[in-house]
């Protein structure tokens, strides 16, 4: 899923690139309105988050712009006053939702991920629709979700990828290449103590006993694998 | 001077006329001049003050207005420092789990919970001058009371446990419906943070939903000083704060509870005091339920 970021504020938008993509999004960033529309045209985004007040021309005009070529993609706001916000709600502008800043990492994501529930997102985006069952957890990727019992665990989407392959390859042991070739993109090489590091919170979610996994296990010196 | 009416006289006076005037009917004439131009001169100097009030007024007014209009931009230019500030914390702590660097956690969490802090002092100065420029409005949209509550305490519950606080959450209005729950969650964030400033000696918060068809309450109650008889009503009122031992010295802008009461009316509900027996606060939020 490819998301895209206009945000005129450097550190802004570099954090929230760096965010989504540890999430295991793709991302696009833009500086300013005109190069935010350009790159729409060129990648057609899954999602789009936009700052109101920007350079060359402002986030409602971009709404307004990319709504009249696409009626469905999910536009997030970033907006920084309250009249902003008076005017995304109030102006037919076609927006789903807006962030008040400032905010944090857990608010965006909980908001993005959010909004690509209630729109169906990822089924649409494709390959995740199917629910899987790893040990006691059933896994709903298209929720962004696990569930052991009534229990109700979040999950990224980087999370759910790294779930889905240790499922599909059941027994076998899995490298810190193919986990990272799988979940974080062709791309993109992150380092293999950021896998480990993905791996230990995965597990913090997910598992009884994170001291003692009983569905991730590590195989050292070779990586990690699940046993039925 | 003419003559009205004329007789001769009968003889012998047969050489004299009567003559009848009108006896003189207006008021005796009097000099109006210096009264009028007193009356007038008063009159002028008063226009010159009414307009010299006018002036100074207005110069007060614009003063009053720049002033505002200087808060709201400087509190705006805030918001993106702040953003960043809180999004690099927030990205650092989550390495600093990974790694189990005990002390920088905690560390980190200090920059986050003070970032917080000025989050929300920031966003009570906005709501409190866009209140004062009655440009204060709320956005109803569908929504779980119970989850912006759990959301909230979930922020707040680490903080004041840390303080020593034994925090219970007991939730049952989880059906959705139409309020602002940016609104709400400002109100839940301000009536914590008063728990937090002023019921420590307590070491215990207590928070409540309920819901039925008709409406939704939110109850927040702790075990500290309470709120003395006379000042149930005027803490409500802007700039008030309770003075006594333990409000010595604790930060505060006296305006959390003022905009909290403005937020809960303009959703078409309420905000109340209420004692705790055996000591202790209770505020209650009560929101009709609307679809």
């Amino acid at each position: 899923m490819k998301i895209l970021i206009a945000e005129d504020d450097g550190h802004t938008r570099a954090a929230l690139c760096e965010v989504l993509r540890g999430e295991g999004f793709e991302t696009v960033d833009a500086a300013d309105g005109k190069a935010a529309l350009m790159l729409f045209e060129k990648h057609a985004p899954d999602f789009v988050c936009l700052d109101v007040m920007m350079p060359q021309m402002d986030g409602f005009e971009v709404c307004r712009r990319i709504r009249k070529r696409d009626e469905q993609v999910p536009i997030l706001f970033l907006t920084a006053k309250s009249e902003e916000i008076d005017k995304v709600l109030g102006l037919e502008l076609g927006a789903d939702d807006y962030m008040a800043k400032p905010f944090g990492v857990r608010e965006i994501l909980a908001r993005i991920r959010a909004i690509t529930r209630r729109t169906g997102l990822l089924k649409k985006s494709g390959g995740f629709e199917d629910e899987f069952q790893i040990a006691d957890l059933r896994v709903a990727p298209a929720e962004l979700r696990a569930y052991r019992g009534a229990l109700e665990i979040s999950l990224s989407l980087r999370e759910v990828k790294i779930l889905r392959l240790l499922h599909d390859q059941k027994g076998k042991v899995l490298s810190r290449d193919a986990l990272a070739d799988f979940a974080w993109g062709a791309d993109f090489y992150p380092e293999s103590r950021a896998i480990d590091q993905q791996i230990s919170q995965l597990r913090k979610r997910i598992e009884i006993d994170p001291a003692r996994p009983q569905i991730i296990q590590t195989v050292h010196g070779a990586g990690y694998r699940f046993d039925a | 001077m003419t003559s009205v009416a004329q007789r001769a006289c009968a003889a012998p006076l047969g050489m004299w006329r009567m003559v009848y005037r009108p006896l003189r009917s207006e008021a005796p004439r009097v000099n109006r001049g210096p009264l009028l131009m007193g009356l007038g001169g008063a009159g002028i100097a008063l226009l010159a003050v009414a307009l010299l009030f006018l002036r100074e007024s207005t110069r007060d007014m614009r003063e009053a207005r720049r002033r505002v209009s200087f808060v709201n931009q400087v509190s705006h230019e805030l918001k993106t420092p702040l953003t960043n500030i809180r999004l690099y914390a927030e990205m650092a702590q989550q390495r600093v789990e990974a790694t189990g660097d005990v002390t920088a956690a905690r560390h980190l969490s200090v920059v986050e919970a003070e970032t917080s802090r000025l989050s929300r002092l920031i966003h009570n100065v906005l709501t409190f001058a866009r209140q004062q420029r009655d440009q204060l409005t709320v956005h109803p949209r569908k929504a779980s009371m119970d989850e912006v509550t759990q959301r909230v305490v979930g922020v707040w519950r680490p903080g004041l446990e840390a303080k020593g606080f034994v925090v219970e959450c007991d939730l049952n209005a989880a059906q959705s419906f139409a309020f602002d729950p940016d609104a709400v969650e400002q109100i839940i964030g301000n009536l914590l943070s008063n728990v937090e400033k002023y019921a420590e000696s307590g070491h215990f918060v207590r928070v409540e939903t309920h819901g039925d068809g008709r409406e939704a309450r939110l109850v927040i109650e702790d075990r500290g000083p309470g709120i003395p008889a006379r000042m149930r009503e005027s803490v409500f009122a802007p700039f008030v704060r309770v003075r006594s031992d333990v409000t010595e010295g604790v930060s505060g802008t006296g305006i959390g509870l003022t905009i909290s009461r403005e937020l809960a009316q303009l959703l078409g509900g309420s905000l109340s005091y209420a004692d705790v027996k055996g000591g202790g606060a209770r505020f209650v939020l009560t929101l009709p339920v609307k679809d």
